[in-house]
This record gives C-alpha cells, sequence and structure tokens, in this order.
C-alpha cells in the first residue's frame, strides 16, 4: 500500500479535480488496491510530508521536497496528462 | 410561470441537484455520473448550511457581546470563500453562471476577442456571485443575468492582459489566471511597482521567504488560525473559560469542517467541470490560447506564501483600527493568498512591496466588504442559507475585491447603464489589445 498526497494550495479546491481524476485512472488500471490518496495544503507538505510515499502537486512544493513530488498541473490543463500518469505508475511499481 | 415557482420553492437542496443533473446530461456524461453529479452537490450544500448554521451561531452572538464589551463594532462575521461559492451558486441565477460564461468565452473566441480559454469551471461562482449581489439590489432577474455575463467578459480581459507576467515570473507555460478574486490586484500591483522603482534606497530592499514561512506558518494552517481566533474574540468578548473553551474549539470546527463541505460541492461539479473543458477546447484545437486556470496553483510559491502569511496579522489589526469597518475577518484568512498572489509576479517577488501594496489593498476591502454586508445576507438567504437571527454576513473573497464594488455600485446607482458600461469598457480593452495593438506590430 502506497500512500501519496495530494496537495494544492488551499488542500480544498484543484486538489478534490485531481483527485477525482486520479481515482478514476487508478480504477481503470486496477491499480486502486495498492493506493491511498489523501488531500491537503502546502503546509500539510511541509510539516507532515515524509509519512507519504509520494505527492502529486498542483502547486509549487517546497524546498528539500521536490524528489518526493508529481506535477500534477497537466492534469488541471489537459494536455500532458499520459506523462503524469506514466510517472505516477513508475512510482507504484 | 407557477411550474418555475414550484421548482424554486424546493429549496437549494433539491433545487441544485435537480439543474446539475440537467446540465450533466446536456454534456453527454451519461446518466449515472449525472445522477451522482447532482446528489453529491446537494449534499454539500446541505453540509455547508449546517456548518454555517454552527458558525453564526457560535461568532454571532460573540461578535455582540464584543460590542458591548470592548467597543469593538466588528458584528460582520466573514464567512470566507467555501460557504460564499455555495451561497453564490445557491440560487437559479447562480447556476446559470455556468452556461452563461461557457457561452461568452466561445463566443468571445470564435470572434478573436480573446486567447484566454477559461477551463477552470468551479471559479464561475465568482461571476455567479456579483450577479446574485446584483440581483440582491436591484431585484432586476435579468440584470443579474447581464451583470454575469459582462464579469465574463471582464475576467477574459483579465486573463490575456495577466498571461505575459504569469508565463515570466511563476514559468507556467500557455496559462493564465482569470479569476477574480486574484486578478483585480494586478491593477493596484502595476502602477504601485512603478512608484516603488522611483523611491531611492527602497528600491533596493529584499527579504527571505523561507525565514517567513518558517516563523509564520501555523497562520496558514486554517486550524490553529480557528483555535487562536475563538480564543481571542472569546476573550475579548468578555467571556467565562468554560465558553471561551468552547467557543474556540466551535471555530476549529468552522475552519476545518467548511472546506471539506465544499469539496463536496467540487466533487459534485468534477464532471461536469472537465466535460465542459473538453468540450470548449475541442472547439479551438490548434489555437495558440492561453489556459485558464485557478489561481491556487501559484499559492504554494515561497513568495505568495511568505507575503500571506504576514498579512493575516496586518488584515486582523486593519480590521480592529480603521474607523468604520465593521468585517470580522474569519473565514478567509486562511484564504488571504487568492487576493494577493497575483501581485507578486508584478514586484518580481519582492515580499516588501507585496505586503505594503496588500495592505492598502485589504484596507480598501475591508470598508467594501463592509459595505455589501447586508445585500450579502440577503443573497445568503435568497440560496435558502440560515444566517441565523440577525447576523449580518460577508467575506473577503470577493467582498473585499474592487471589482466587486464596480459591479454592485454601477448595479445600485447606474443599473443596466453602470452594468453596461463596465461590458463596453472591458470590450472595447478586448477590441485594443487583439485588433489595434496586433495590427501595429
Amino acid at each position: 500500500m502506497k500512500k501519496i498526497l495530494v496537495i494544492c494550495g488551499t488542500g480544498i479546491a484543484t486538489s478534490t479535480i485531481i483527485i477525482e481524476k486520479v481515482k478514476a485512472w487508478l480504477e481503470k488500471e486496477q491499480l486502486n488496491e495498492q493506493v491511498e490518496l489523501h488531500q491537503g495544503n502546502v503546509h500539510d507538505a511541509i510539516n507532515k510530508g515524509n509519512e507519504y510515499d509520494f505527492m502529486i502537486s498542483a502547486t509549487f512544493v517546497p524546498g528539500g521536497l521536490q524528489e518526493k513530488a508529481i506535477d500534477g498541473v497537466p492534469l488541471l490543463a489537459g494536455t500532458g496528462e499520459t506523462e503524469v500518469y506514466e510517472s505516477i505508475k513508475s512510482r507504484l511499481i | 410561470m407557477e411550474v418555475l415557482q414550484w421548482f424554486v420553492d424546493l429549496g437549494a437542496s433539491v433545487m441544485l441537484p435537480i439543474i446539475f443533473f440537467i446540465f450533466a446530461l446536456i454534456l453527454r456524461t451519461g446518466v449515472k455520473k449525472a445522477f451522482y453529479s447532482g446528489i453529491t452537490i446537494g449534499v454539500g450544500f446541505v453540509g455547508v448550511n449546517l456548518v454555517l448554521d454552527l458558525l453564526t451561531e457560535s461568532l454571532g452572538p460573540t461578535a455582540q457581546s464584543m460590542v458591548r464589551h470592548f467597543g469593538m463594532d466588528l458584528q460582520i462575521i466573514d464567512i470566507g470563500w467555501p460557504a460564499a461559492s455555495a451561497i453564490s451558486y445557491g440560487t437559479v441565477l447562480g447556476s446559470l453562471a455556468i452556461p452563461i460564461s461557457i457561452s461568452v468565452n466561445i463566443l468571445l473566441l470564435t470572434f478573436g476577442l480573446t486567447k484566454t480559454i477559461n477551463v477552470d469551471i468551479w471559479n464561475y461562482w465568482h461571476v455567479a456571485f456579483t450577479g446574485s449581489l446584483v440581483y440582491a439590489i436591484t431585484d432586476d432577474f435579468v440584470l443579474g443575468i447581464f451583470t454575469i455575463g459582462v464579469h465574463a467578459v471582464v475576467l477574459l480581459l483579465l486573463g490575456d492582459l495577466l498571461a505575459s507576467d504569469v508565463e515570466s515570473y511563476f514559468g507556467f507555460q500557455k496559462m493564465t489566471f482569470p479569476h477574480a478574486a486574484s486578478a483585480p490586484s494586478y491593477f493596484l500591483a502595476k502602477p504601485m511597482n512603478i512608484l516603488f522603482d522611483r523611491i531611492p534606497k527602497f528600491n533596493k530592499i529584499h527579504a527571505n521567504p523561507e525565514s517567513i514561512q518558517q516563523k509564520f506558518g501555523f497562520f496558514g494552517d486554517s486550524t490553529i488560525l480557528g483555535v487562536l481566533l475563538g480564543f481571542l474574540i472569546g476573550f475579548l468578548a468578555g467571556y467565562e473559560w468554560k465558553d471561551i473553551l468552547q467557543l474556540t474549539v466551535q471555530t476549529a470546527a468552522v475552519m476545518l469542517l467548511m472546506p471539506k463541505m465544499v469539496a463536496l460541492l467540487m466533487e459534485g461539479l468534477t464532471p461536469i467541470s472537465e466535460a465542459a473543458s473538453s468540450n470548449i477546447k475541442k472547439r479551438f484545437p490548434d489555437r495558440d490560447l492561453y489556459i485558464g486556470m485557478d489561481s491556487a496553483l501559484t499559492i504554494g510559491h515561497p513568495a505568495v506564501l511568505s507575503a500571506s502569511l504576514l498579512m493575516v496579522p496586518i488584515t486582523l489589526a486593519a480590521a480592529v483600527i480603521l474607523p468604520g469597518n465593521r468585517v470580522l475577518p474569519f473565514g478567509d484568512l486562511a484564504s488571504l493568498p487568492f487576493l494577493f498572489c497575483l501581485m507578486v509576479p508584478v514586484f518580481r517577488g519582492n515580499i516588501i512591496r507585496t505586503v505594503i501594496t496588500a495592505t492598502i489593498y485589504i484596507c480598501i476591502g475591508l470598508y467594501i466588504a463592509t459595505w455589501i454586508g447586508p445585500l450579502f445576507t440577503e443573497m445568503a438567504i435568497n440560496a435558502d442559507f440560515d444566517t441565523g437571527s440577525n447576523t449580518i454576513i460577508s467575506s473577503l473573497i470577493d467582498g473585499a475585491v474592487w471589482t466587486t464594488f464596480i459591479f454592485a455600485g454601477s448595479g445600485k446607482w447606474l443599473g443596466w447603464l453602470g452594468i453596461g458600461m463596465i461590458g463596453i469598457t472591458s470590450i472595447g480593452g478586448l477590441l485594443y489589445i487583439h485588433r489595434l495593438k496586433n495590427k501595429g506590430e
């Protein structure tokens, strides 16, 4: 079981959209059993970032955590989504 | 007409699921998804109402007691944008903001009058907000609809104007933020920056964002902020210890629960928003366009975050000091970055410049939020929200945004003429950018 933290500026709006998309993709790939999705804001990333295997972020990631984060903005923009899913997949397997 | 009235009388929590179910069907999401979508939105509404009830019942009497005990007249409660968005979408007029904004966007794209393709459907609540506000003032439904359309045009103009600063500073490629709470600050930041550049010595000062982020980080945590505020306000109201501590946990609960309820609304809206945005994009595939996104994307930037953290105590102090301000900043304190984030690229990340400009901005904003308080409350009642007995509510987002004042003021004093003039001016701006200026190049 991998723990993923999905973050955006507030942990309310854009991260919800990303979570919904990632959830649908995980179900399609039949990976949903292996993943636990959590939602948060930038402060959660700073304070609790180490508790998660990796992050998907809709905003700038604080220093020191860049390696742990996947840029989730393409999922919102609707271009380059495949690459995002590929990098999520590579971190799950 | 009778059928329509019956439908409206069902109340927001029944009417909205039906409206959004129909929207989803029109966008061909499939019946099952459409049904889930509608019901989730309804559940979100019920949730927001519950939490809003808790807020007005706990903080309302406290604010009144603060007046008696301390002489601080801060009786208008800032309920925060999550509740403001629910109130804005909570009427037939408000929900129509989505199809209207999409149509305006498609129309302007077709005529080449904008380069912004606004896929951030959720944030159409801001135009629903001004539309509902003008409707609450004038009782003219059609003028409310017209306001929604005009505000949508204004946002596209802002999106086009911002794009180059957004790309060069934040590095977001082909993206812009036509966000009604954030983009207007750009107009104060631009002239202020020119002014700052001319002040000798001052124009060389910088501040380090990382250290601020560490020292003031707790201001960014809304639950902690709820604890601090509840305690402070209870103390100022002259409460007993037991009541202070109870209020403290209640305000913390509101801060944590309100966003969760609104996240449900968003979840319900996501299939609709996805279908709508891919639909718009399909129509304009190969064009050189900016994708309009939520300015939340910029909030993690260290300069944005640090400046906004500093603005939390400044906003509270301003609310207490400013004579005539009656707004008690609460719900939006943790969301202040939305108001200031698009100043940051103009100032190239200079925190001192951002904080000075943001202070001026919020001082004006508090007066606007005070002024719209009674209208905001009427709007909430129109959307079936219970604001408790004689509690007046408002919010900093978008209550403290100057465009809110322009729309509400024009609607109040000039009616159709006022809103029409805003529309003509912004169309003029778009014509200038995309026709006249480009021809010269």
